[in-house]
Formats: C-alpha cells, sequence, structure tokens
C-alpha cells in the first residue's frame, strides 16, 4: 500500500505542476485545522473598521494580529502596525486602503505563540463602505419647491478623490407617504444642484429625500426627509411682496422721468433771464416813445379846409347834429363837425382819404410828436395808410371844461383828421426846412385840394402829394381808437404854429 | 458673409459632437456592468486567498498618458470585445445569479454594437499619437493572461471569483476612463 503510494507520488512529480504537488502536499499533511472566526467590516465613509469574534469552543486566542493583502498581487501577508499583538477585537484600518483594490484581510488569533485562530476575509472598499447620504434642503417659492442638494461635510476628503461615486443622486418626492416623484440629478462635480419641483397639488403635506445612485453598493442610505406643507397662500403672500417693489418701480420712475423732462424743457423751475437794459422802459412814457438812437422828428398836420360832411355809420342818424367847428386850442387849430348823436358823446371826426400808393421808402420816419404831458391821458394818435377809408379819431384827454369839444362827463371826445386833406410837414431839426428830407406829404386827391393859404412853396408840396416819405401814421381801418380816459388838454399841446390860413395843425 | 457660411459649419460640428459624445459616452453603461458583476456572486473570497495572483492590468494605458476621445474609446472597445467571450464561450459557475450574468450579456453586446456604429468602420488605431507603445496589444495579453490563468485553475470556482473579481476592476477603471474622456 505504501509502496504504490509513493509510485503514484513519484508519478505525480512528472505529470503534475510542481507548486501544486508541493501546496497539496503541505495542505494534506502540515495543515493545522485552524479555528474558524468570523470577520466583521465596518466601513463609514470609507472609515474602514475590522472587527472579528471567534466563534471557537476550544482555547480562547489573548492576542490577535491583523494583516492585509492585495488580490491583484501575488504578496505576503503585510501586518497592520496598529493591531500587532493587540488584545482587543478591532482594528482601525482606514490608512491602508485603496479604494478600487480588492484586499484580503487576515486575523490571526495567539495564544501565547501558538496559533490558535486565523480568518481570512476579502474587502471591496468601493462597495462595502457605507456614504453619508447627501444633505437636502428645500424652500417653497411661488408655487414650486426648490430642492438643493449638497456633499454633506464628512464626505468633504472624499469626494474630490473619488468622483464616480457621487455623481448623481436620487431625489424622491412623497405625497401623503406615497412616491409623487423620483427624478435623478447629475452633480457634475458641483458643490450644489437644485432642481425644481412643480405642478405641485396646494394644499397637502411634501416629503424629500434623497440618496446616491449606487447602484452597486449594499447599503444606500437615504437622507433624513425634509417636509413641507405647500399652500396656496404662500403664493399669493410672495406675489404681495413682490408687487411692492413693482410699484415703486413703475409708478415713482415715470414720475420722476416727467419732472425731469418739464424742467429740461423749462416748462417748470423757469429761470429768470433778465432782458437787456436797452429794453427797459421808465413806467411813465411822457409823450411820445424817446429812444436815445432813435430820431424823433416834429410833424405837423397842414389840414386842408375841405368841407365834407364826414359821419360815422353810427353817427348817421337822423337826429344827429353837426355843426363845423374851428378851435384853436394850445396852438391847435381844429376844424371838424360836432355831430350830437342820440348818445351823449360827443365826438368830432373826421373822414379821410388814403390813397395806397404811398412811398415806403423813407429813411427816416419823423413821428408824430404826441405831447401827452399828463399821465393820465392816453391818447393813442394811429394814422393808417390804407386803401379804405379810414378814420381817426383822437380823443381829447387834456382839454378844458368849457371845452366845446370835450365832454368831460363822458370822457370821449375824438377827431376824425382827413389826411388826404392835410399837409403833414416834419420840423425834426431846429432848422425848420420845408425841403427837409424828413418832410412828409400824404397823397391827396387832386379835386379835392383847396389850400386855403396859398404857400407856394406848400402848395407844390401839394402837388407833389406822392411824395409820402414816411407811412408815419397808421390809420387802422374801420376803427375808433378812443380812450376813455379823461386828461387835461395839455398834454396834447406842443410848440405849433397856429396859422388859421394856413390850416396847419401842429402841435 | 463669412460669419453666416461658418454659422451651420459650427452648428454642425456641435451636434456631431455632441451626438458622438452621447453616443460614445458608455460611462453610465460601465457602471451598470460593474454593478452587476458585483451583485451575481454572493460568494466571500476569504477561502480563496490563496488562488490570487497578478495578472498585470496594463494600468499605464488608463492613466498614463492622456488620450485624445478616439483612442479611449477604441481601448474601451477592445477590452468589451476580449471581456465577452470570456464570460460567453466559458460557463461560469453555477452559483452565480443566472439572471444578472444573462443581463450582463446582452449589455456587453449592446455596448459592443454603440461603439462599432460610433468609431464607425475604422477602429484601426493611430500609431503616432501613442509612440512606440502599443496598448492593444498589452490589452490583448492582458487578457490573454486571464484565460490562461482560468485554464490553468480548471476553471475552479476561485479562480472564476477571483477572475470575476479583476474583471469588475477593470469596469471601474474603463467608467473612470470614459469620464475623464467626457469632461
Amino acid at each position: 500500500m505504501l509502496l504504490n503510494q509513493c509510485t503514484l507520488f513519484i508519478g505525480l512529480l512528472f505529470f503534475f505542476p510542481r507548486e501544486s504537488i508541493c501546496s497539496t502536499w503541505s495542505n494534506t499533511s502540515m495543515d493545522i485545522p485552524l479555528q474558524s472566526c468570523i470577520l466583521t467590516m465596518t466601513s463609514h465613509n470609507f472609515q474602514h473598521i475590522l472587527s472579528w469574534e471567534s466563534n471557537s469552543s476550544g482555547a480562547i486566542p489573548t492576542h490577535y494580529t491583523v494583516s492585509y493583502t492585495v488580490l491583484s498581487a501575488v504578496e505576503e501577508w503585510k501586518a497592520v502596525e496598529t493591531c500587532t499583538n493587540i488584545t482587543k477585537s478591532s482594528c482601525n484600518m482606514t490608512d491602508i486602503y485603496e479604494t478600487n483594490e480588492t484586499y484580503f484581510t487576515n486575523v490571526t488569533g495567539f495564544n501565547r505563540k501558538e496559533k490558535l485562530v486565523e480568518c481570512v476575509d476579502s474587502f471591496f472598499p468601493i462597495t462595502d463602505t457605507v456614504l453619508d447620504p447627501p444633505e437636502v434642503s428645500i424652500c417653497v417659492f411661488k408655487d414650486t419647491i426648490n430642492v438643493t442638494v449638497h456633499h454633506p461635510a464628512s464626505l468633504s476628503q472624499i469626494k474630490n478623490k473619488e468622483k464616480e461615486l457621487f455623481s448623481s443622486v436620487v431625489i424622491k418626492v412623497q405625497s401623503s407617504n406615497k412616491l409623487y416623484k423620483e427624478l435623478t440629478v447629475e452633480m457634475d462635480n458641483q458643490e450644489n444642484v437644485t432642481n425644481v419641483i412643480d405642478s405641485l397639488i396646494p394644499n397637502s403635506n411634501y416629503c424629500v429625500s434623497a440618496h446616491w445612485d449606487l447602484q452597486f453598493s449594499k447599503h444606500v442610505i437615504q437622507s433624513p426627509l425634509k417636509c413641507i406643507m405647500f399652500s396656496s397662500s404662500q403664493e399669493s403672500g410672495s406675489e404681495k411682496f413682490a408687487a411692492i417693489p413693482l410699484a415703486t418701480c413703475f409708478i415713482i420712475l415715470p414720475i420722476i422721468i416727467l419732472v425731469i423732462l418739464l424742467k429740461k424743457t423749462g416748462y417748470i423751475c423757469r429761470k429768470q433771464t433778465h432782458s437787456p437794459k436797452v429794453l427797459d422802459f421808465p413806467p411813465v412814457i411822457p409823450g411820445p416813445l424817446q429812444l436815445p438812437h432813435v430820431k424823433v422828428t416834429r410833424a405837423d398836420i397842414i389840414y386842408k379846409t375841405k368841407k365834407k360832411k364826414v359821419f360815422n355809420d353810427s353817427d348817421d342818424k337822423s337826429d344827429s347834429d353837426c355843426e363845423s367847428t374851428q378851435k384853436i386850442e394850445n396852438n391847435y387849430t381844429m376844424n371838424g363837425f360836432i355831430c350830437r348823436s342820440q348818445s351823449q358823446d360827443s365826438k368830432l371826426c373826421w373822414k379821410e382819404y388814403n390813397s395806397t400808393d404811398s412811398d415806403p421808402n423813407e429813411p427816416e420816419s419823423p413821428e408824430v410828436d404826441l405831447p401827452l404831458a399828463d399821465t393820465d391821458s392816453s391818447t393813442p394818435y394811429q394814422l393808417k395808410t390804407g386803401p379804405d377809408e379810414s378814420r381817426v379819431c383822437r380823443s381829447w384827454s387834456h382839454l378844458s371844461e368849457d371845452s366845446t369839444y370835450s365832454s368831460r362827463s363822458e370822457g370821449c371826445f375824438n377827431f376824425n383828421v382827413n389826411l388826404s386833406t392835410v399837409f403833414v410837414r416834419d420840423h425834426g431839426d431846429d432848422k425848420a426846412s420845408e425841403d427837409d428830407a424828413a418832410q412828409i406829404l400824404l397823397p391827396v386827391q387832386e379835386d379835392k385840394v383847396n389850400l386855403v393859404d396859398s404857400d407856394e412853396t406848400e402848395l407844390k408840396h401839394i402837388t407833389h402829394a406822392t411824395n409820402v416819405k414816411t407811412p408815419l401814421f397808421h390809420v387802422p381801418s374801420k376803427e375808433y381808437l378812443c380812450s376813455e380816459n379823461s386828461s387835461s388838454d395839455e398834454s396834447v399841446t406842443s410848440e405849433s404854429d397856429v396859422d388859421l390860413g394856413d390850416a396847419y395843425i401842429r402841435r | 458673409m463669412t460669419s453666416w457660411t461658418l454659422l451651420p459649419v459650427t452648428l454642425m460640428l456641435l451636434c456631431s459632437s455632441t451626438l458622438c459624445s452621447l453616443g460614445c459616452d458608455l460611462t453610465q453603461g460601465l457602471l451598470e456592468d460593474f454593478s452587476l458583476l458585483h451583485q451575481m456572486s454572493a460568494f466571500s473570497l476569504g477561502p480563496c486567498w490563496k488562488d490570487r495572483t497578478n495578472f498585470n492590468f496594463p494600468k499605464e494605458v488608463m492613466e498614463g498618458r492622456p488620450l485624445q476621445r478616439e483612442n479611449g474609446t477604441v481601448i474601451v472597445y477592445e477590452m468589451l470585445q476580449q471581456i465577452f467571450p470570456i464570460f460567453s464561450q466559458n460557463a461560469p459557475p453555477a452559483t452565480w445569479n443566472q439572471t444578472q450574468l444573462m443581463q450582463l450579456l446582452s449589455a456587453l453586446d449592446q455596448q459592443l454594437e454603440q461603439l462599432e456604429r460610433c468609431l464607425g468602420q475604422d477602429v484601426e488605431w493611430e500609431e503616432p499619437s501613442l509612440g512606440s507603445e502599443n496598448p492593444r496589444l498589452a490589452l490583448k495579453s492582458y487578457f490573454q493572461g486571464i484565460s490562461q490563468y482560468l485554464q490553468y485553475k480548471e476553471y475552479s470556482h476561485c479562480a472564476w471569483e477571483i477572475m470575476r473579481v479583476e474583471i469588475r476592476r477593470v469596469f471601474l477603471f474603463m467608467s473612470k476612463l470614459t469620464r475623464k474622456l467626457r469632461d
């Protein structure tokens, strides 16, 4: 029998690899059956704690030595330095593990120097470890719930090392203890990811939790439930808060813009612009406008006595009673008609005929010197060279009381000057020359010329009455320029020649 | 005018690159393979610690040099092509979860087809970019060693378990590689 076994062994030497024979040999002859023990690797966030339990019924080991080796290399057991000849039944093996490697852990129990227990187990850190769940925070915004997922602080060191473990997160939304929604969110190496959950039912309770999307992991822990009561009142509240700044924006801003625009255009807050000093006029203008740079020349109105009955249309009343009068007053010679109409106002009017061919080329415009010394006189005297009949009424504001022409009670006394029958002579300078360029002659109708005084030069002027050098007067057509203010008649007067025969009206 | 002509070209390039990346990105698929392989067997490896061996996995292929997207995809394709026959041609232990095994095999087949579409007809290696070393050869020798180990161990249970754990590690490496290429 023994010879057969030896023969068998010799034969095996040739036919089988050496190592396997030797190992088989050693196993069968020298292997001591070891008591078993139970190894438990507890790994939390890659913090590995190996603990063991000996379930042998025989002698209990007093000391333990923990060693390890890697699966993908044929290496000898490496003893863990902190866990050599220890008496406790646990060992912290955090630092020695590579996450992607598979390890064998060996716990050998000794009783003095005798090996009593030997237990070997495999350990794959990446699958066997239990990771903390991601942290979830929720907030309600209008009608949605914003779920923010971020790494817990305990995984801050590991997340950069093992990015594929923390790549995706599964978020579960429960409503009334039922799964309402489940969605997978990619972290994409970000610190946190926010996901919006909409289409929520108002007035219902929602609970949110998340866990790492690890299909190979044995234990996947859910994060603690975060519940919120979703109600519709939150929606209005948030809208209220949003409405207030919107209202201020839409109301105040246009008002400000409007005010700025008005200010820019000068509609409000207008700056006081001061007019030039030359335009500052004294409050009272004594007499005609005395502008320093304007040459004021006096013009005499030469009246030609053409008795023509001129009446105002309004005066053509049957009961009007007109009489021609001539009055010399304060160097004024007035010839005219007085028509007493039903109205108590007495008016003295001249009708005048002006032709349109007045010469506008007058370099100088001598003005009628209106001696209005009195302040309360308001006697504008305007003549107008127009085609139409025009009437000029001049109210004498400063006539004497006993003047038949004045009606102080009425306060209106009008004169109509027929400029076609008058000559206007300018006395501009002291050298009153009839050949003065400032002389003004108004157009005269030929058939009406009837000079009282046969002054040849003046006749000449009359015949060449077309030389109107200046439209001195602007006579408004069909208008009465009457002022009802009464004033003394001194204001009307000025130096003028009194010449009844000449029929000059001077002032 | 040139900007108008360039715009559709750039859009097309973007679309094609996006589609390509989507079609060639197997990160998720590889992680699923990994988890299937892990859950397939609940066998504790403790007693098989003596059957451990060094398969000489070519780590430098995966981590050493920065790989271009095309070469990385070719590497993954090559590895999947080698892994598939190991599980399909041989008879894995009956103690394994057969459902999950079938799922793994179908997933591998699907991924191979996907990579073939992504890479097109040309799966040639770009020799100049990788220098003198040919990672393809290294991978081929690696997987050949695994097959020889199984044969040597006579397809024992421990050998299958050791081989399973090693392939599991390879899938982890591949998923890390594809994630690197994607980012």
